[in-house]
């Protein structure tokens, strides 16, 4: 049984880009509440609750905006009286809780408009107006509830045309519906399959899409936070003092670069694209030539850094804040790039010598301590893909060698249910060779169901989700023809309800 | 009660007739105890591994072990606690070792019960949303602030089941949260109108609230448990911007002073996770937790050294050697780094690196302390005499252990008197864990609830205990 997805709060993506969409207010910058991570996802639904703090935040962050917005709203709208403040704010309603609402509710809103208590002057009342809006649970959360039910499934219903609006926007832009999407749903042609996937096709021509792209890459790769600050001094001598800032900038031009453009392009690609993008500051990190402050596109010279999970911001959130992190790592690897979990250690773990007083290496010292049981059903997985990237350090620069000097061994083997171990040499390599994996392709779409959707997929979910799966192997479906898919299925109208 | 010349100013503003009923309704609420009792909860990540606890000795005749040595000038004080169990953790019957375990229990006497969060609270959320429920309000429920934010799970912090609660790292974004609480506490009598800010935040919340009921009512059980949580924040929230709104209290505190910025030398926009800047950033704190007390702000802070397996260090003068790479990947001036460096090659070093890290958290607890004996309440005495500070970790430690992630043997220091109804300047020294050393903390726990005024509750965490006797000498 998997848990219910009526409510699903917007993640911080989802919340700066509606806010901008809204009212043209960039909170990109500020501190917002955080989604909490639930097995490598930062979109499902059932735990994110919003707390105490999270409501302050909240708060705060709505009364900024609506100071922000509120002169201009005042004079765009131009009304004097009760009866032109509702004709506005059913329309600005509509928009801010992406679906019509009741007579009660756009009364209560309008009032404040004309309500002394919210404010001396018109613009003061516009504020409190707005922040209302901006905190009100209708605009926090993404509203999917079912309205009949659906026939032969009994944990499932229909939602409304507006919550697939939002369910379709929100999946290909991160964002609220447009104008198109809402008379859509007005006219519930989006209960249509069809219409679905003709209007996913609109969508994903739009600069927006790039947004939604960019956040399911963030959410494959566990970049729940930027690291690359928060690593120790020592670790960050040498780096740009604004290393996370430039470096998820030019994470998200690589993501537009290859997801955006060729034809049929695929996630996969991104694992093994020999493309980065990089200032003369960047560069340094990675180990490349680039020159001025402007990021571009540069050319990997070597096989050792290829792909993104080769990248300083992938590299970070994987690592602790000195040192190397090999098994976190591999856990990383299968658990968001294979979708296998991985159990956390036992309470009690081997002890292991200081790398500087072992005489051998720190790969070796870790494969003697853990080849026995119980530790070695895990850490036979995840061993060999963490000592892959034992060059990299926390902040993703490359080195040969270890600190006395000895060359870092990163081959080894991944290990797979079913089918033959894959060998691989270094992290370059066995990006290249995952990139190639059906395993990876199934773990693609089986995220996306999950982005899709806001849950863990039910047993009754299976057989659709294994159609998408299998295609996504057997025809080499690329990125818009899995989300056509996923939006042209008829579940992608239905919510289930616990 | 509010002061009356206040809200006389606020009805001229105008707004207030319609508000008055909002206020009206948070003033009910806010009954409480004449004579403000606080708590702080204050968490270092990683253990003291070399060493069993702060002291040892008899109950009356006991010497300060010299990683705690800065504490000895609040030696009289202090209770001092070894030998204990952690709250939550049965013993023999559940996993005793590991940051898990120990961070999403220390702080909440429970286990994860499979999960990777704490099955309930933490001590200090708990004690703000009870004082909330019994009409004990204030501007804000608990403050929670911190040096390092850790990346991972497993934190000791909780709002709720499943629900982390995340420390404040900025000491200006904290100042700016409580600031329109402390300028109307502290200038109340001055001639100016209510806050515009606050008027506003106290009417879109009630907005707010109403959405949020209403929806409750159109959903399935499992998202209508979801949104009732948060339509139980709004309220608490609400509750607390009304609070500010009745400032000045009934007693204004010589201790409740505007200030323009944190008492910090750092800029605004320094980076606050930053070693170099843990001095600094800890006056800060300092201050504010002082400030935030004198005003009535709050009864509760919290405030965390770095959160479990927090890879935590201080400011290089401090002269903390570098432990090598370790099995947990980690190298460095790190206090966690430290704690894997098993070799005995090392044990010296280590108990340097150690040593270092226990001296810092002990001379920043102290100068808390002193800070909390020297502002005054509204009483024209010390917060410090209704103010309970506890001190504790994830893990412990025993007498020349290299690798101890135990969660027995659990450091814990905690002062005050309570205004004189404990006795402070003893030590418990316990060595039966196996039979009642888990329930010393789970008593402790109770202890604090009940200081705050709270004395209906009996129990926190997994496990009844009543109150700890002990203290009271």
């Amino acid at each position: 049984m998997t848990a219910s997805s009526e409510l699903r709060r917007l993640t911080r993506a989802e919340y700066t880009n509606t806010v901008y969409d809204l009212l043209g207010v960039d909170l990109s910058a500020d501190d917002r509440p955080k989604e909490l991570v639930i097995q490598g996802h930062s979109e499902i639904a059932a735990g994110q609750k919003i707390g105490y703090e999270d409501s302050s935040q909240y708060l705060n962050l709505g009364d900024k905006v609506a100071s922000s917005a509120a002169a201009k709203i005042d004079a765009d709208m131009k009304c004097a009286d009760a009866a032109c403040y509702k004709i506005w704010a059913t329309g600005f309603l509509l928009r801010a809780f992406r679906e019509p609402s009741s007579s009660a509710l756009l009364d209560r809103y309008t009032a404040i408009l004309s309500s002394t208590a919210a404010g001396a002057t018109h613009v003061e009342r516009v504020t409190a107006f707005l922040n209302a809006v901006l905190v009100s649970p209708h605009f926090l959360y993404r509203k999917e509830l079912g309205t009949t039910a659906v026939l032969g499934d009994a944990t499932a219903k229909n939602m409304n045309a507006y919550h697939v609006a939002s369910r379709l926007s929100y999946l290909a832009w991160q964002s609220m519906p447009d104008a198109t999407l809402f008379a859509a749903a007005e006219k519930k042609t989006l209960l249509d399959p069809a219409v679905r996937k003709t209007e996913l096709e609109r969508m994903l021509k739009d600069k927006r899409a790039q947004k939604g792209l960019r956040a399911f890459v963030a959410d494959w790769m566990g970049l729940f936070d930027n690291n690359l600050g928060k690593k120790a001094t020592t670790v960050l001598t040498g780096t740009p003092s604004d290393l996370p800032q430039q470096a998820a900038r030019a994470f998200d031009m690589l993501v537009d670069e290859v997801l955006t453009t060729g034809a049929n392009p695929r996630f996969s690609d991104l694992l093994k694209t020999d493309q980065v993008f990089a200032n003369a500051a960047l560069a340094r990190v990675l180990g490349v030539t680039a020159t001025g402050t402007d990021l571009q596109r540069v050319q990997l010279p070597s096989k050792d850094r290829l792909g993104i999970l080769t990248n300083p911001l992938v590299i970070a959130a994987h690592t602790k804040e000195s040192g190397t992190s090999p098994f976190p790592i591999g856990k990383f690897v299968y658990e968001n790039l294979l979708c296998e979990q991985i159990p956390s250690p036992p309470a009690s773990v081997p002890k292991v010598e200081d790398e500087a007083a072992l005489a051998t290496t720190l790969r070796q010292k870790l494969e003697s301590i853990t080849k026995d049981q119980p530790c070695a059903s895990c850490h036979e997985r995840i061993g060999p893909p963490g000592f892959a990237f034992l060059p990299f350090d926390p902040v993703g620069r490359f080195k040969n060698s270890d600190a006395k000097g000895r060359p870092y061994d990163t081959a080894g083997s991944l290990l797979f249910e079913g089918s033959a171990p894959m060998p691989f040499s270094s992290a370059a390599d066995l990006s290249t060779k995952l990139a190639a994996r059906p395993e990876i392709q199934k773990c693609i779409s089986r995220r996306m169901f999950r982005w899709a959707y806001g849950r863990f997929e039910a047993d009754i979910d299976e057989a659709g989700l294994k159609t998408i799966e299998n295609t996504a192997v057997t025809s080499g479906t690329g990125v818009a023809e899995t989300l056509q898919q996923i939006v042209s299925a008829p579940i992608f109208g239905q919510v289930r309800v616990r | 009660m509010i002061n009356q010349s206040r809200r006389k100013l606020i009805m001229q503003a105008g707004a207030w007739p319609l508000l008055w009923p909002l206020v009206q309704h948070g003033m009910a609420r806010a009954a409480g105890g004449t004579v403000p009792k606080r708590v702080v909860v204050i968490f270092s990540p990683n253990g003291p591994v070399m060493e069993r606890g702060a002291a040892a000795g008899t109950e009356t005749d006991f010497t300060i072990n010299e990683f705690w040595g800065p504490l000895a000038r609040h030696k009289a004080d202090a209770f001092f606690f070894t030998g204990c169990h952690q709250a939550g953790v049965p013993f023999g019957k559940h996993n005793e070792y590991g940051h898990q375990s120990g961070g999403t229990g220390a702080l909440t006497a429970r286990t994860t019960e499979g999960t990777n969060n704490s099955t309930g609270p933490s001590i200090d959320q708990f004690i703000g949303q009870e004082l909330l429920k019994k009409g004990i309000v204030t501007p804000k429920r608990s403050i929670l602030m911190g040096l390092h934010k850790n990346v991972g799970n497993w934190g000791p912090w909780y709002e709720a089941a499943g629900k982390p609660a995340l420390p404040m790292t900025d000491p200006y974004k904290i100042l700016a949260d409580i600031m329109p609480s402390v300028t109307a506490a502290a200038g109340g009598n001055k001639p100016v109108g209510p806050d515009k800010l606050l008027l506003r935040k106290n009417f879109v919340l009630d907005a707010a609230y109403k959405d949020c009921k209403e929806l409750a009512g159109t959903l399935g059980a499992e998202a209508k448990t979801l949104l009732d949580f948060h339509c139980s924040n709004l309220d608490s929230l609400q509750k607390s911007v009304a609070k500010s709104l009745e400032m000045p209290m009934s007693m204004s505190s010589p201790g409740c002073v505007e200030t323009a910025k944190p008492n910090t030398t750092l800029a605004a926009n320094a980076n606050f996770d930053q070693a170099e800047n843990r001095d600094e950033i800890m006056k800060a704190f300092t201050d504010l937790t002082a400030l935030s007390f004198a005003c009535d702000v709050t009864r509760v802070v919290g405030l965390s050294f770095g959160e479990t397996a927090s890879r935590f260090s201080i400011p290089s003068k401090y002269g903390v050697p570098s432990a090598a790479q370790a099995d947990s990947g980690d190298s460095g001036p790190q206090h966690h780094a430290w704690t894997h460096a098993y070799d005995k090659a090392v044990a010296a070093p280590k108990r340097v690196a150690l040593k270092a890290f226990y001296n810092w958290y002990a001379e920043k607890v102290t100068l808390l302390i002193d800070k909390l004996k020297t502002t005054m309440d509204a009483n024209g005495k010390p917060l410090m005499d209704s103010t309970l500070v506890l001190w504790t970790s994830e893990l412990g430690g025993d007498v020349g252990q290299l690798e101890p992630h135990a969660n027995f043997n659990i450091p814990v220091v905690m002062f005050g008197s309570s205004q004189g109804t404990l006795k402070p300047g003893r030590l418990y020294a316990t060595k039966d864990p196996e039979k009642i050393s888990s329930l010393v903390l789970h008593s402790l726990f109770v202890s604090m609830i009940q200081h705050t005024g709270l004395t209906d509750i009996n129990t926190f965490g997994n496990m009844g205990s009543g109150p700890l006797a002990w203290l009271r000498g």
